[in-house]
């Protein structure tokens, strides 16, 4: 059983994708290692990656050779400023509504 | 755990990097409705069911549970047991034991030790006249099926 340590804005879809180059190994990953597939993860613990059969070696190799490693999670305040309302009503002069 | 999930987020986490703008994750989050909606059903149902079976019919649970149903802030539902009367026995004239009856109360059947009720919920009145099948059904739902029960207003 392989393992893996969290980097910094790092989804468990990122390390489903690092780990095995596809997303179908997620539910195995989140219910091996007790959390949620879209929890927020703590940078530097070390979850375990089961072993699986939909491994998409191809995609894994491409992430493992050029030493990529996806990081594109979203933090609590990224998803409050995405949700929260737009238009008129909302807007606020000079910060989100500039006049020319 | 596992079975959590945040259904917007994983909206949010599947769209690239580059298109995860306001209006984009507004019609997402349009269309993932209906399955947030699915699971919050779901896991109230969840919650509901580990909150039924963490009670039973003991007085102290069954008393709890009524309380955070019916009367959530000033909890004034209580059980108490039942009355245990016993019978006068009036024997008959050929028995030849006469017996002084002194004072006698008329009590109802369910008043009685051998006939009688095992335990009485004690509800405050408007709760009763106004939920009282739910109460009923609340109270079957968890009462041990040899229980015989009434309830009482306050």
């Amino acid at each position: 059983m392989n393992q893996v340590i969290v980097l910094h804005n790092q989804s468990l879809l990122d390390l489903c994708i690092q780990g095995y180059g596809n997303l179908v190994p997620l539910m195995d990953l989140a219910i091996a290692n007790g959390i949620s597939i879209t929890d927020i993860l703590t940078p530097g613990t070390v979850l375990v990656l089961p072993e699986s059969v939909n491994q998409n070696t191809d995609i894994q190799k491409y992430y493992k050779d050029k030493q990529l490693t996806p990081a594109t999670s979203v933090s609590d305040a990224t998803l409050g400023d995405i949700s929260s309302p737009d238009g008129i009503g909302y807007m606020i002069i000079e910060s989100t509504f500039k006049v020319a | 755990m596992w079975y959590k999930l945040d259904v917007y987020r994983l909206g949010l986490l599947l769209l690239p990097v580059n298109l995860r703008k306001q209006k984009l994750f507004a019609y997402i989050k349009a269309l993932l409705l209906p399955v947030n909606d699915l699971y919050d059903l779901w896991a109230n149902n969840r919650s509901d069911n580990i909150y039924k079976l963490k009670h039973n019919g003991q007085v102290c649970y069954l008393r709890k549970s009524l309380n955070d149903e019916f009367d959530t802030t000033l909890r004034r539902i209580y059980i108490g047991n039942g009355n245990k009367y016993t019978r006068q026995y009036i024997y008959t004239r050929a028995e030849q034991k006469p017996k002084f009856l002194g004072k006698v109360y008329l009590r109802s059947r369910t008043d009685y030790a051998d006939t009688g009720l095992d335990f009485i919920v004690y509800v405050p009145t408007n709760i009763v006249d106004t939920r009282l099948y739910e109460l009923e059904a609340w109270i079957d739902s968890y009462k041990e099926g040899v229980k015989r029960y009434k309830i009482e207003k306050i």
